[in-house]
This record gives C-alpha cells, sequence and structure tokens, in this order.
C-alpha cells in the first residue's frame, strides 16, 4: 500500500489519536486537582456543534469557527463549574454525567443542531498538522501549568484538600480554573474532531464517550503528561486492533479500568515507577 | 516566674465561640485570648474539643456563634485563605504532609501566598534534615522529619501567630523532646504560639498562660506556672 492509500485509509484513525490525546489531557487537568468531573465529552460535543454550526449553517472560515467552539464550551463550564464544583467525589460525577444527558438531549432536541440526524456535510477542513499544532499547544501549556505554583498547588487540592486550605490555598477558584481549562481543550478537540468525520450526532457525546475519556487518562496515568497521551491512543487504536471485539468495546474498556485500578493504580506511565526501575538497575 | 507578656497587646482574641457539628456541641462558648509574643497551651482530654477550636480559628470548620478577633481586626467571616495571609497559620492535628510531593514542593507550597516568592535557605538552617532529604517524597519521612516538614512550612507563611495541634502526637519521647524544644526556640525568637497538646506537663513548662478544655468548655485558666501546681489539673492531667 503506497502512502496516498494509506492516509485516505487511515487519516481519521491518525486524527483521532491526536484529538482523543487532547481529551484524555483535558480530563487529567481536572483529575489532577481532585476532581472527578465526567463533562469533557459533553463540552466536546459543545465545540463540536457549535464549529459545525458556525462553517455550514454561518459559513464562517475555519478558525473563527474552532475559537467559537472552544468559546462556547468554556463559557458553559463557567457557568455550570460555579455551582457544580462545591461538589465532590461520586456526587461530583453525577453531577457532570447529569449535564452531560442535558446536553445531549438538548442537541438531540433542537432545530439548529440537525435533532436526532445529527450535521451532516460539515466540510472536512481539519489538516493533520493542525491537530498536531493543537495537541503541542495543550501540552506546552498543561507542562508549564504543572511546574508553577499552581500546579503545585493543584497536587496540594488533590493529596488533601484540608491541608491546602490551610497553606493559604484558595481552592474554589483553582478548582474552576482545572475545570474551565480542560472543558476549552475539550471545545476545541470537539471542533477539531468535527470537522474530519463529515457527520456529527448527538450519541458521539454520551456518556460512553465520557467513560472512554476517563478510562484513557485513568490507563495511562496522570502523574505526568505523556500518561494520558499514551491512554488515549490505546483506546483510541484497540477497537481497530480488536475488531472482531466491536460489540464488546464498552465491556472491554469496563475490563481494562478494573485492571489498571488493581494493578497499575497510578497507570502505565508512572515516572515514580520507572525511577525506582532505574534505582534498581 | 512572673509573665513578661501580660502587658503586651492583644493578638488572638475568641469571644464566645460555639461549633456544633449535627446535635454535638463541640465547643459551647468558649472565651480565649493570646498577647503578641506569648506561647499559650491549650490542654484537654481526647475529644473535648482542642481541634475543632484550631479549625475555627482556621475557618475551616462553621461556627454557629461567637467572635474572633485577629490583630485587631474582626475576622470572624473571613475565608481560611485570607486568615492564613494575615498570618493566622495552623500546623493540623496529623501533621498534614502531602506525602506523595517531594519535601521541597511541600516547602514551597507552605509559602504559596508570599507575593515575594520563598526562600528556603532560613529553614534548611532551621531544620538540615529537611535540606538533606529535600528531594524525597515526604512520605518517606519519619514522623519527627515530617514534623519539622509541617512546622517549616508553617513558618514559610509567615505566621504572625502558629497554631500547632498536638505537633508531640505518635513520636517517640526522645522525639519529643526535640519537637518542644524547636517550639521553645520559636517562643524565644519572639513567635506568638497557640499549642494545643495532651502531653500536659510538657506544654505547662514551656508556656505563659494555659487554658483546660472539657467537654466544650474552659474549665481552668491562669499563667501556665500555677495551673502545674493546681489540684485539679494535678489530678486530671498530671498523675496526682
Ligand atoms: N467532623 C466532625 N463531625 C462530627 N463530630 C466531630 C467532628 N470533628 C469532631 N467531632 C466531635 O467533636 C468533639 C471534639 O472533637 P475534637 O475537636 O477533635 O477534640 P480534640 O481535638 O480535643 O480531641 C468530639 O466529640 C468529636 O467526636
Ligand atoms: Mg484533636
Amino acid at each position: 500500500m503506497n502512502w496516498v492509500d494509506w492516509w485516505a485509509t487511515y487519516s481519521t484513525l491518525v486524527l483521532s489519536v491526536g484529538v482523543y490525546g487532547m481529551m484524555a489531557l483535558s480530563i487529567s487537568l481536572t483529575l489532577s486537582c481532585g476532581l472527578l468531573a465526567l463533562a469533557n465529552a459533553a463540552f466536546m460535543g459543545i465545540g463540536a456543534y457549535v464549529s459545525a454550526i458556525a462553517t455550514t449553517t454561518f459559513e464562517l472560515p475555519f478558525y473563527p469557527a474552532l475559537l467559537l467552539g472552544t468559546l462556547g464550551s468554556t463559557l458553559v463550564a463557567l457557568l455550570i463549574g460555579l455551582p457544580v464544583l462545591r461538589l465532590s467525589g461520586v456526587y461530583l460525577a453525577m453531577a457532570t454525567l447529569g449535564f452531560g444527558e442535558v446536553v445531549r438531549i438538548i442537541l438531540l432536541n433542537l432545530d439548529i443542531t440537525g435533532g436526532p440526524l445529527g450535521l451532516n456535510g460539515i466540510p472536512l477542513l481539519t489538516q493533520w498538522w493542525q491537530v498536531l499544532l493543537a495537541l503541542l499547544s495543550t501540552v506546552i501549556v498543561l507542562q508549564c501549568l504543572r511546574v508553577s505554583r499552581i500546579g503545585r498547588a493543584f497536587e496540594a487540592i488533590r493529596e488533601d484538600e484540608t491541608a491546602a486550605r490551610l497553606m493559604g490555598i484558595s481552592t474554589h477558584p483553582l478548582k474552576l480554573l482545572a475545570f474551565v481549562m480542560g472543558a476549552s481543550i475539550a471545545g476545541l478537540a470537539g471542533g477539531l474532531n468535527a470537522h474530519y468525520t463529515f457527520t456529527l450526532s448527538p450519541g458521539n457525546f454520551g456518556f460512553e464517550n465520557a467513560v472512554d475519556i476517563l478510562t484513557m487518562a485513568v490507563l495511562g496515568g496522570i502523574r505526568g503528561l505523556p500518561g494520558p497521551l499514551l491512554g488515549g491512543a490505546i483506546i483510541t487504536l484497540l477497537p481497530e486492533v480488536l475488531r472482531d471485539l466491536q460489540e464488546y468495546r464498552m465491556a472491554a474498556n469496563g475490563l481494562i479500568l478494573i485492571l489498571v485500578v488493581l494493578f497499575l493504580p497510578q497507570g502505565l506511565w508512572d515516572s515514580q515507577r520507572f525511577r525506582g526501575w532505574f534505582k534498581r538497575a | 516566674m512572673p509573665d513578661k507578656t501580660l502587658t503586651n497587646p492583644e493578638l488572638l482574641g475568641i469571644h464566645q465561640l460555639v461549633v456544633q457539628y449535627g446535635h454535638v456541641k463541640a465547643l459551647r462558648g468558649v472565651d480565649l485570648q493570646v498577647r503578641q509574643g506569648e506561647l499559650v497551651a491549650l490542654v484537654g482530654a481526647n475529644g473535648a474539643g482542642k481541634s475543632s477550636l484550631l479549625m475555627a480559628l482556621s475557618g475551616l470548620v462553621p461556627m454557629q456563634q461567637g467572635q474572633i478577633r485577629f490583630g485587631g481586626a474582626d475576622i470572624t467571616h473571613w475565608p481560611t485563605h485570607r486568615r492564613v495571609q494575615g498570618g493566622l497559620v495552623q500546623v493540623a492535628e496529623g501533621r498534614a504532609i502531602l506525602k506523595t510531593l517531594s519535601v521541597e514542593d511541600n516547602l514551597r507550597l507552605g509559602g504559596y501566598h508570599q507575593p515575594s516568592g520563598t526562600d528556603l535557605q532560613e529553614i534548611y538552617q532551621r531544620f538540615p534534615i529537611l535540606k538533606k532529604r529535600s528531594r524525597q517524597l515526604a512520605g518517606n519521612l519519619s514522623g519527627g522529619e515530617q514534623q519539622q516538614l509541617a512546622i517549616g512550612r508553617a513558618l514559610l507563611a509567615k505566621p504572625r501567630l502558629l497554631m500547632l495541634d498536638e505537633p508531640s502526637m505518635g513520636l517517640a519521647p526522645r522525639i519529643i523532646q526535640e519537637i518542644f524544644a524547636i517550639v521553645h526556640d520559636l517562643h524565644q525568637q519572639g513567635m506568638t504560639l497557640l499549642l494545643v497538646e495532651q502531653n500536659v506537663r510538657q506544654a505547662l513548662k514551656l508556656a505563659d498562660q494555659a487554658y483546660v478544655l472539657e467537654t466544650g468548655v474552659i474549665t481552668l485558666q491562669g499563667a501556665a506556672q500555677e495551673l502545674m501546681h493546681h489540684p485539679g489539673v494535678l489530678a486530671a492531667y498530671l498523675g496526682g
């Protein structure tokens, strides 16, 4: 198979590895500050729909459309983050999943989103280098954040919120920052995604997708940025590798989650484990 | 020995503090005062409400009633981070070390709200062991080292009043002496301290003033030296 044919067959998959790498990074941001927020799929959906409506219905150019999608999910995150982030643990997970359902049902019932049929004929504007650039920018921004005092504060909040507050860290604004930044990344990923898949339907951004994204981050590990990228790639490529297991995809993901939590609680990419190997060697 | 600090201005004033968890009243109208430069001990049995008092002072448990003044301001309704920025700093019970972070990251977080950034050298001079272990995970430190880390981290927040909740808890007797020596040094250097302890003899030895808390009520207060010989304290806390 020559290069052109290969790309024609696999470009969607390759772009998805990048886009879902961004999604895994997006959820790892909230996880790294101890928040089990599962709204990332919904934010991706908002970004995808807003930007796709911008390029189709309003015939806007690609970049302004991407920007609108990103702003849309960012704004919604700001609005729901304020009340929802008062919750924690399972309650936060439930509330954000509930929000995801609300988004799905709204997408299902609006005219402008095409209702249950979704949007068709979205122009194929996304180039591979745009995905790469977006992914790299995300990695750079998150790496700067990690090594800053804010990144350290995130870790403190995750580890022991009371201790964090006793150090004078104002936890609520920082949680909101993680949540909103995660939504921006997801919104941008959604906009890129919409413009290489041709069609969008509300089901793309529901519960299954939310669980997939969580699986990526947990599988890869959230102690560093390579983890989510690795997890995103594995979960995206897995259905291709295991074509015969297509119907059991959710079960396979569930199994992966259980195995990882039991045997590799820090995920595949655990810098501390690696350091341990070197010490022994 | 007369208390030289008795004429100092008030730094912390608690008035009629009530803290309640559901139906359990942990504190029922507590009055307490700490003057500038004083070391005040707050002693009492397990469950007396000592930690609840410090948590209320840090704004981490809601108070049903009462007023807190700190450095002349009414801070009753201030959020936690503002109190810390104002210099009301607590080392919580159990030390609250961030175990998966390095010693140095723990320390840097202590100075989180310092606009000028943090200078760790002073802390490393005071606690050389922390310098030696700066790259290690805080969870791998011994109990005594963790307590030094907790105190060092709190000092980086530039406290005007340092509250210590049972710093000797769970430590070997020799290490406890080290920790009390640190507390003593801080006091000598002019730091104002509120020391919560179940180790009553040691705490009273170090303190200027002391309060005895029993099931949410202050039952005794006065100069620490005097309380040490009070029949009630002798019987209940110092083994006759
Ligand atoms: N978060 C809480 N919820 C309910 N009850 C609590 C809580 N914290 C403390 N208590 C109760 O309040 C009382 C005082 O506890 P505490 O302040 O921890 O005492 P001390 O520090 O003197 O041992 C105890 O009866 C304890 O059971
Ligand atoms: Mg206590």
